[in-house]
């Protein structure tokens, strides 16, 4: 039986009592194991968690013979951040997850049949940099498609460049309300919102407009509630009711798709009301610029906008000092009307009154006054909305002006506890722009000019013939998938590199396995900036299986393309370039800096919270808020109007077949497709779940846990039925990010609208892929139609 | 004065995250199947749906594990003294003594005790954290960290909240956080007509 | 010679049913208990259940046997020794489902090294000890060629108060659980005591009339009748304490308790409450009311069997009504502590309680019984038929003592 003596005497008497039977379990497992921590094995390593959730949360890792036993968060210069949250957590096991990829493989069976054999590591890369080579000889570098997913650490962005490859690491998502807002404010990628979450302590107002921050931003979720308990009212505007909504103080539920109106008609009562600042306006703002009745454009002498000025009684450039631009008047010039921008505001939101967006948004007429109400008149409000929700819509840029808009009429832009913008993925915060890898000048090396939207690559004719892609991009980041799909079989090369077998990996003809950020060849590896901090990956554990870090792929790629001596030799290289002579906040930060400050260190930035715009200089070309947009005129758009959702409304015939919108909204459980296949979250969560009201599922014949089949005209998919009376009537909810094999039968993609509203072409990052504009129907599976 | 070590959960700032829940996991190399620490959707049928008809609704969370109760049921019927109460008012289990009857199981309220029906299964597949292992056929639970409080620090899930809806400390201590948030919010212990009296309040 | 054969084959098949039990028992060791139907929520079963259910039938035989002596009933005295045995073989039964039914069994000594005294659990390790050592006792001085009977009625004085102890204690291991809604119950030991007295004396009867039928055993046919009187009025002793219970939980209508006795009504237990009450306690009382039936062996045995298959469903719902609500509910409910399978989707809750045995609890199950049976047989072969001449000597000697 293998008794050691101090087992025996451990186990005494009872041990030898039944040892006798012989059926005795193993005795070694009664003893007790030492304490991982007090165990001369163990070591410290300190990295960051990459998924995009975008928290870039900083861990202390503990690591025991070779294998991560402890994750914690890092102890932050600013200790508030010294978080981690479940999906950090469940990393302990996703490492190790029996989905990794192990070795390269090639693909024997059809793209997207998912079978493969595995190959070495040189085979895969001399196949793929052969074809590569090949493609860029005879069709240039702009055949080849480079696509990272959001939480890749390393996108090959050097190779690209050396390949003249197209390029993008971000469209189509996340981009819709921001790129309005950014013609109003010239917001940055995102939208992020003027003032950080902690500065939330400081308003009086603060609305969630789609944003369900409590799962989305969990680990900003103490500055929710600090702020609720300062004071501040936190209304919470969502069709469904929502996490968040249930921390709020007050709910109100609109139909999908609908928000412009209910902006617009809070415009029309700050007007209405008189509850705009108006000096503000003049001063800040394109409100006293003049727009010409004839062709609709901004009146201009010689390159400058003019304002009347009252001072002088005349025509003046808007950035001539000393001057006091009138708001409202009757102008002319060269025979002309003129009408200030503000006058012109106030008369294009005329209409959209209460009672008007009433009956557009199903919200009552007094509830719209309140809100309106408490939004311009109790102190600092903020406007903050989401991504998961009236972001994917087809008209989402006409919002996020029109948030833009309401919150400058009412001076809550550059001001403390004020702002307006995306308030998710921690992303307001001091920002210090990294160096790039410097490629040598005279070779001549220079991505290709993207030839247009990469969301538009599926739908339209165009130059790739050979895409690489890191993460599970494809399925996840593109609507409708079989349309993705029939783009992907014609194409000549597909690569994956990736860490799990997930959706996308099935249509490569080659697989690269990259392993997790825990994992590296390196002592350390990327930097990144988050929360007004910088923070570095150190060595957790070595690459697990035959998996490498997609920096040493490139390499080696690179190598295979004779191109590698133009690239870093280690991460630490990189790291070091991107810190030579930086920007001020970075300043006295290096690579040797961070190691010796657990791998991270705040900003050189004030302490207190970050807001920007409080000098009132805006990224826009008048350096000033933009209420009006010339961009936008082609398209009779100089200001935003409600528009009926494209394909979610009950005004599209479509709506008799397939009556229900539908939506996938992100959930605390994964942060994208990222977390999907993670067991010690599937525990909790272990499918995806068709969330609809009861209501709806009765007219359907459904009981809980039904399988049912979701289905449009695109396409179909199948999963259970949840009992959810938080959807609201009308609405059903899949929550994002899972996996096909997580499904009972296809994905959710497969009915996602992808039409790229034309409008969005002009805009800062393109048209955003309205996933939520969307029809469905609800049926059993496997029921009669 | 002897300590008594409690805790107290917000169940407004409470979002339901699981965070607490699977740092306990880790922390205290808890295996697959069972948790130590659980969050109670308190609404309908399934995690994380409300009760009431739209838009007319409730849902809040819950968590809930080893309420540490002074007069604790699951104490007194373990018939080896497996479960036992130290000395700062942690109800613990000796590991190398339980016999696996299960007594405890049946007498606690809570429902709160898990059970080594197998030998446990660890993903990844190997031990983290920094409890001891345990056996199959043995009780566990909720330890309130001994490892980490008896050093000083905060039980994991205490720490990893970021909705900072957990506080703990020394209940006989008149100024001690949780004695104050208990006095303040009117703590209130669960199913407190068992008379168990848990160390554990919820703040409502 | 056909009673030799008989017995032969017998304890054939028992020994190969216990064989099969040992087997199903190593294969629990060697997996745990995961083999089981028992899970967080259900955490006790079949094993628990029979627990309580031996321990109320050994009842039976060792209350009529000291009674006999106790209380002078002579013609109790006639069946003492096979009552004596069957008591002794049934709280051995007793003891082993409770060391199946152990996580770490090779533990089990820590109940004698470490016995913590607050627990009701430790009482009954106790009470069972004495009562299995009085039993014991009993025996041997029952079968002592020339008994010494002042001694024989000093052990009877201490084996009938045992025996009601130990019904008692085994009822107070639920009973005193304020966790368990339809286990707390101060009624507890007085419905284990009924429950122990109508089943354990139906045992004795099946069995005397089965050790008639195979061996040279006899039983005057008057016995059956004066034990079958006695059996109708503990039956209705026993309806009387479910219906005082059952009452008293249903009156107040407390919300958790009222759960729980839904259950028992309508819900998954209703079989099990609805055959205990009907067959259990109405039928065979309604047959032995009749002073005419229980003149009928065949009728009396109906009826006997008929009580101990209620008293075993009674066992089946008292225990179970406590483990099938949770006090504290809320999705996703209780982990049930069950590993998912590799590849399966991880389904490991529950938010209320379900369980049905396995095949290997079964086989445990029936393989320890049939060891009693071993166990009764060849205790009765040594005692009883063995030495008929001294048996018969017993039989008179105390009526010879007076
Ligand atoms: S997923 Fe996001 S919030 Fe959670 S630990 Fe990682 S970075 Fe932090
Ligand atoms: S909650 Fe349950 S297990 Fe914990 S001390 Fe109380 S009775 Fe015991
Ligand atoms: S970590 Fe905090 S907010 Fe999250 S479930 Fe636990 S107690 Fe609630």
């Amino acid at each position: 039986m293998g008794l050691s003596r101090r087992t025996f005497i451990k186990t005494g008497l009872a041990g030898a009592a039944l040892g006798a039977c012989g059926a005795l379990p193993p005795v070694s497992k009664w003893l007790r194991q030492s304490d991982a921590a007090s165990d001369p094995q163990e070591k410290v390593a300190y990295t960051y968690h990459p998924p995009n959730c975008g928290g870039r949360c900083s861990f202390k890792c503990t690591v025991k013979d070779g294998k991560l036993v402890k994750i914690e968060a890092n102890e932050w210069p600013d200790k508030r951040n010294s978080l981690v949250c479940l999906r950090g957590l469940s990393e302990l096991e996703r490492v190790y997850s029996p989905d990794r990829i192990k070795t390269p493989l090639k693909r024997v069976g059809e793209r997207g049949e998912g079978k493969f054999v595995p190959i070495s590591w040189d085979e895969a890369l001399t196949t793929v940099a052969g074809k590569l080579k090949e493609l860029k000889d005879k069709h240039g570098g702009k055949s080849i498609y480079l696509k990272a997913s959001s939480g890749v650490e390393h996108p090959m962005f050097s190779l690209a460049t050396m390949l003249g490859a197209q390029f993008t690491n971000h469209a189509g998502i996340d981009i819709g309300l921001s790129g309005g807002l950014h013609q109003i404010t010239g917001v940055g990628l995102f939208g992020p919102m003027n003032n950080e979450v902690t500065d939330w302590v400081n308003s009086k107002t603060i609305i969630l407009l789609g944003n369900n921050f409590l799962e989305t931003s969990m680990t900003d979720a103490q500055f929710f509630y600090d702020a609720k308990e300062a004071g501040a009212k936190i209304i919470s505007i969502d069709p469904s009711y929502s996490t968040t909504t249930t921390r709020c103080d007050q709910w109100i539920s609109l139909r999908p798709g609908t928000d412009t109106a209910l902006i617009l008609a809070l415009i029309n009562q700050v007007f209405a009301n008189k509850w705009y600042h108006e000096d503000y306006l003049r001063k800040n703002s394109t409100a006293p610029f003049l727009i010409r009745e004839d062709d609709k454009k901004l009146f201009k002498l010689g390159d400058k906008y003019q304002v009347w000025d009252k001072n002088s009684g005349s025509f003046q450039p808007y950035d001539a000092p000393g001057i006091q631009p009138e708001l409202e008047g009757d102008f002319a010039a060269d025979g002309v009307k003129l009408q200030t921008v503000f006058a012109a505001l106030r008369e294009h939101t005329k209409g959209n009154t209460p009672a008007w967006a009433a009956k557009i948004t199903e919200v009552p007429e007094q509830v719209i006054k309140d809100l309106a109400k408490q939004y311009a008149t109790a102190g600092p409000a903020v406007l903050a909305w989401g991504w998961g929700g009236p972001d994917k819509w087809y008209h989402a840029d006409s919002l996020g002006r029109a948030g833009g808009i309401l919150a400058a009429l009412t001076g809550n832009i550059g001001r403390v506890g004020g702002g307006v913008g995306a308030a998710n993925h921690h992303l307001p915060g001091y920002f210090a722009p990294f160096k790039g890898w410097p490629l040598p000048k005279d070779k001549g090396f220079a991505p290709a000019k993207p030839e247009m939207p990469a969301t538009d690559f599926p739908q339209k004719p165009n130059s790739v013939r050979a895409v690489i892609i890191q993460g599970n991009t494809l399925n996840q980041w593109l609507a409708n998938a079989h349309q993705t799909a029939a783009w992907l079989k014609k194409l000549d090369l597909v690569v994956v590199v990736d860490i799990f077998h997930n959706d996308t990996v099935n249509y490569a003809d080659i697989v690269l396995p990259t392993c997790t950020n825990f994992e590296m060849e390196y002592d350390c590896y990327n930097l990144q900036v988050r929360r007004n901090h910088i923070m570095m990956m150190q060595k957790v554990i070595d690459p697990l299986y035959e998996s490498k870090t997609d920096f040493k792929i490139e390499q080696e790629l690179a190598a295979k393309l004779g191109l590698a001596q133009y690239l870093p030799k280690t991460p630490a290289d990189l790291n070091n370039a991107r810190l030579k002579d930086p920007a001020p906040p970075l300043k006295g930060i290096t690579v040797e800096t961070l190691k010796a400050n657990r791998y991270i260190q705040r900003l050189n930035a004030p302490w207190e919270p970050f807001r920007s715009n409080m000098n009132q200089v805006y990224a826009t070309p008048t350096k000033k808020i933009q209420l009006y947009s010339e961009v936008l005129l082609p398209f009779g758009a100089g200001f935003p109007s409600y528009e009926e959702p494209q394909e979610a409304s009950p005004h599209n015939p479509l709506f008799k077949k397939y009556p229900l919108q539908f939506s996938q909204a992100h959930t605390r459980y994964r942060a994208h497709s990222s977390f999907s296949n993670a067991r010690w979250i599937t525990q909790i969560i272990k499918e995806p779940k068709v969330e609809m009201n009861p209501k709806d599922a009765q007219k359907r014949g459904l009981k809980n846990g039904d399988l049912v089949e979701v289905f449009n005209d695109r396409g179909k998919f199948q999963a259970r039925y949840q009992a959810t009376p938080d959807m609201r009537p009308g609405s059903i909810r899949v929550s994002e990010g899972w996996w096909s094999k997580y499904f009972a039968a296809g994905n959710l993609q497969n009915v996602t609208n992808s039409a790229n509203n034309p409008r969005g072409y002009p805009l800062s990052h393109g048209p955003v892929i309205p996933f939520n504009d969307t029809l469905v129907e609800v049926k059993k599976a496997g029921g009669a139609n | 004065m002897a300590k008594k070590l409690g805790m107290t959960i917000d169940l407004k700032r409470c979002m339901g995250c699981h965070t607490c829940s699977l740092g306990c996991k880790m922390q205290n190399n808890v295996p697959m199947g069972m948790l130590w620490n659980r969050i109670l959707t308190i609404g309908g049928e399934d995690v994380d749906t409300a009760r009431g008809e739209f838009p007319s609704l409730e849902k809040s969370w819950m968590p809930l594990s080893c309420l540490h109760c002074e007069n604790a049921s699951c104490v007194k019927v373990c018939p080896v003294g497996a479960t036992y109460r130290d000395e700062d008012g942690r109800v613990l289990i000796n590991y190398d003594r339980c016999i696996g009857c299960r007594y405890c199981m049946a007498a606690c309220p809570y429902n709160v005790r898990v059970f080594n029906w197998q030998k446990p299964v660890r993903e990844p597949g190997h031990s983290y954290g920094e409890a001891p292992v345990r056996a199959k056929g043995i009780m566990e639970k909720c330890t309130l960290c001994v490892e980490r409080t008896a050093k000083g620090q905060e039980p994991r899930c205490v720490e990893v909240c970021p909705a900072k809806a957990r506080k703990f400390g020394d209940l006989n201590d008149p100024n001690s956080e949780v004695s104050k948030a208990i006095r303040e919010r009117g703590g209130q212990q669960l199913l407190a007509e068992k008379g168990t009296k848990p160390q554990v309040y919820y703040l409502r | 010679m056909e009673n030799r054969g008989n017995l032969k084959m017998s304890l054939g098949i028992l020994g190969l049913l216990t064989l099969l039990g040992l087997i199903a028992w190593v294969y629990q060791l060697s997996n745990g208990l995961i083999v089981t139907g028992m899970r967080n929520v259900v955490s006790w079963g079949l094993y628990i259940t029979s627990f309580m259910f031996f321990v109320g039938l050994s009842a039976g035989g060792l209350i009529v046997s000291s009674s006999a002596t106790v209380f002078d009933i002579p013609a109790f005295k006639a069946v003492a020794k096979p009552a004596v045995i069957l008591s002794t073989v049934c709280i051995i039964l007793a003891g082993l489902f409770i060391v199946v039914d152990l996580g770490s069994p090779e533990r089990i000594l820590y109940l004698f090294i470490h016995p913590q005294f607050q627990s009701p659990l430790i009482w009954d390790v106790v009470v069972i000890a004495i009562y299995l050592v009085v039993s014991l006792l009993y025996l041997k001085h029952m079968t002592q060629p020339a008994p010494d009977y002042r001694k024989l009625a000093t052990m009877s004085a201490v084996a009938l108060p045992a025996a009601v102890l130990v019904h008692s204690v085994t009822a107070w291991i639920f009973g005193l659980q304020i966790a368990r809604v339809s286990w707390h119950s101060a009624l507890m030991a007085p419905l284990f005591v009924a429950s122990a007295l109508d089943s354990g004396l139906a045992l004795l009867i099946i069995v005397l009339a089965g050790l008639e039928r195979y061996s040279d055993y006899k039983v005057e046919p008057k016995l059956y009748a004066s034990l079958a009187g006695l059996l109708a009025a503990f039956v209705a002793v026993d309806a009387f304490f479910v219906f005082s219970e059952v009452l008293t939980a249903a009156y107040p209508g407390e919300e958790s308790v009222t759960a729980a006795l839904g259950l028992l009504l309508s819900g998954p237990l209703a079989p099990f409450f609805w055959v205990q009450v009907v067959l259990g306690l109405a039928v065979p009382f309604v047959i032995l009311a009749s002073a005419a039936n229980r003149q009928s062996k065949s009728k009396i045995l109906l009826a006997a069997a008929l009580v101990i298959i209620g008293v075993f469903c009674k066992r089946v719902w008292l225990l179970f009504s406590s483990f099938l609500l949770p006090l504290v509910e809320g999705a996703p409910g209780i982990t049930l502590g069950q590993a998912p399978a590799a590849g399966a989707k991880l389904d490991m809750w529950a938010m209320a309680g379900s369980y049905t045995p396995t095949l290997v609890e079964w086989a445990i199950f029936i393989g320890i019984i049939s060891f009693g049976g071993i166990m009764f047989i060849i205790a009765a072969r040594r005692l009883l038929w063995a030495r008929e001449d001294t048996a018969r000597g017993i039989r008179i000697a105390p009526t010879a003592a007076k």
